[in-house]
């Protein structure tokens, strides 16, 4: 670099400001999250791990939980590292449908895909959104958001929630801040969307039997594991 | 038409001695891995695929504004140089955390700051109002969040959706219509995201730009007029794009309606706005001027 060049007018500065521009990628690779809490915690099997009968709750195969349709499934099967897709029966009867989906790595906006607001208005549904609610699991208090869905004579009242390493959040902002947290501290956070739901009228009955089934399977899974499905770990 | 060059040293320096040279430099090597990530994430789809066409377009209006800007007088203003160094900062945090994080917007957004705060130390205040349009039409390469998509995409759909319906019903189609799909024959076809075009609504707004900045000199009122029509004009494009492939399929048939669908069909998209901006215009030029 000759030194007439930077005696012209703003090359030092401009030198400075290159440099700084240039080092922001570097920089950015080297902040770059690596670890992963999914390998800290221990492995998420969503078909192993949740029991197919507990309490007094039975598989049921015949009632078939709503899935993505094909083109949505592909863009689904990319971000989700499992699915898992089940319907239980009670004893007295009552249905519910429980839907799973795992992320191994919840770093890129990847959740959006999968959220009931998107998954059943993009097949046609009529999806209200009820508020957020607390359903109680023994001590804990989980956060879940409400939503009524109905297309042509099925209704269908939805329930559900989204973990982040051990911790239940809901999609806004205050999640996206979870994860930059833990990212800038180095760590890719897994995470599942839960998403319960009945056949029938968006009533306070319906949602108390969500209620039921969540406390019912909270129970049957093992302590280690309650934290990764419910979330109630420590804050990250 | 001569360049007027500011006054400089005695030797001429060559565009890689240049100190805006190097400022650009880093600037690409900035942006360059976020560049990537949207053209492999985000503008793939076509709901988002109008990011390409604007970028390309504000920088062709950058380019041609060069020898007006260089022309300006070189030193910026202390309060320039100030708002520069904040932008310039805020941008470069923006960049790093939103790459790292993989936080696209946000890693958008960085290299956009940092570009206003390069203007800003080059040509100081006179040099970002002539960069004025061209810098903020790129706020609109950045990728909008999903919920906003969404929010604003579905009313849309429904809206093409029952003009679509009306039109083909004026022709004596026997068309029927749940929610967004049309059912004419054996034949449903579902009014999909990008035929809302939220998308092909902001690249036909760069390519208005484009027209307007082509077409030479005019009253404001008649390109803020223009520029404010061309949003109805797109629904109108879309409307048109809609019928179009449903005509075919139902004279057609199926296979015929998707060739159509991935082939001619954008380019008829465009090639009606277009028509329609110009018809638009013209109509605005016979608008008698008022007498000042």
């Amino acid at each position: 670099m000759t030194a007439d060049v930077l005696r012209a007018p703003g090359a030092r500065r401009a030198l400075l400001v290159a440099g700084a521009l240039a080092a922001a990628w570097p920089v950015a690779e080297a902040l770059r999250p690596r670890r992963r809490t999914a390998e800290l915690h221990g492995a998420i099997n969503l078909a192993a791990q949740v029991p197919a009968a507990f309490g007094s709750w039975q598989t049921d195969i015949t009632l078939r939980p709503l899935l993505p349709d094909p083109a949505l499934q592909a863009v689904v099967d990319a971000t989700y590292s499992q699915v898992l897709a089940r319907s239980f029966q009670r004893s007295d009867g009552a249905r519910v449908m429980l839907s799973l989906a795992y992320g191994n790595d919840q770093a890129s906006d990847a959740t959006a895909v999968h959220r009931p607001e998107f998954c059943y208005r993009g097949q046609g549904f009529e999806v209200q959104d009820l508020g957020e609610h607390f359903m109680a699991l023994g001590p804990q208090a989980l956060q879940v958001r409400r939503l009524a869905s109905h297309r042509g004579p099925r209704h269908e009242p939805i329930s559900y929630w989204i973990t982040l390493d051990d911790t239940a959040t809901l999609p806004g902002l205050g999640r996206k801040w979870q994860q930059l947290r833990l990212g800038l501290a180095g760590w890719i956070a897994d995470g599942m969307l839960v998403r319960i739901s009945t056949l029938g009228p968006a009533v306070p009955a319906a949602f108390a039997l969500h209620a039921s089934f969540a406390a019912d399977l909270h129970t049957a899974l093992p302590a280690a594991l309650r934290p990764r499905y419910f979330g109630g770990g420590r804050a990250p | 038409m001569a360049l007027h060059h500011a006054p400089a040293p005695a030797l001429q320096p060559v565009l890689w001695r240049r100190p805006l040279a190097w400022m650009l430099a880093g600037l690409a090597l900035m942006a360059a891995p976020t560049l990537c990530a949207l053209a492999t994430q985000v503008w793939v789809h076509d709901e988002q695929g109008h990011g390409p066409v604007i970028l390309a377009v504000s920088m062709w209006l950058m380019a041609r504004q060069w020898p007006r800007l260089h022309a300006l007088p070189t030193q910026p203003t202390a309060p320039a140089s100030i708002a520069a160094a904040l932008l310039l900062c805020m941008g470069w945090a923006a960049a790093v955390v939103g790459q790292s994080q993989a936080v696209l917007p946000l890693a958008a957004l960085g290299p956009m700051l940092c570009a206003v705060g390069v203007v800003l130390l080059y040509r100081g205040w006179p040099g970002l109002r002539l960069l004025a349009l061209p810098l903020v039409a790129l706020l609109f390469v950045v990728p909008l969040p999903g919920v906003v998509v969404q929010a604003v995409t579905l009313p849309l759909k429904l809206a093409v959706s029952m003009v679509a319906e009306w039109v083909l019903h004026l022709g004596g189609y026997p068309v029927a219509r749940s929610g967004v799909i049309l059912a004419v024959d054996q034949y449903r076809l579902m009014v999909a995201d990008a035929c809302a075009g939220l998308s092909s609504m902001f690249t036909l707004e760069a390519m208005g730009l484009l027209y307007l900045q082509l077409r030479g000199p005019a009253p404001a009122w008649r390109d803020a007029t223009l520029a404010v029509l061309l949003v109805p004009l797109a629904f109108v494009a879309n409307v048109v794009r809609v019928v179009v492939l449903v005509l075919v399929t139902y004279h057609l048939g199926d296979a015929a309606g998707r060739g159509f669908l991935h082939g001619a069909a954008g380019l008829l998209l465009f090639a009606v706005a277009m028509v329609l901006m110009r018809l638009t215009d013209r109509t605005l030029a016979l608008w008698p001027r008022s007498p000042t």
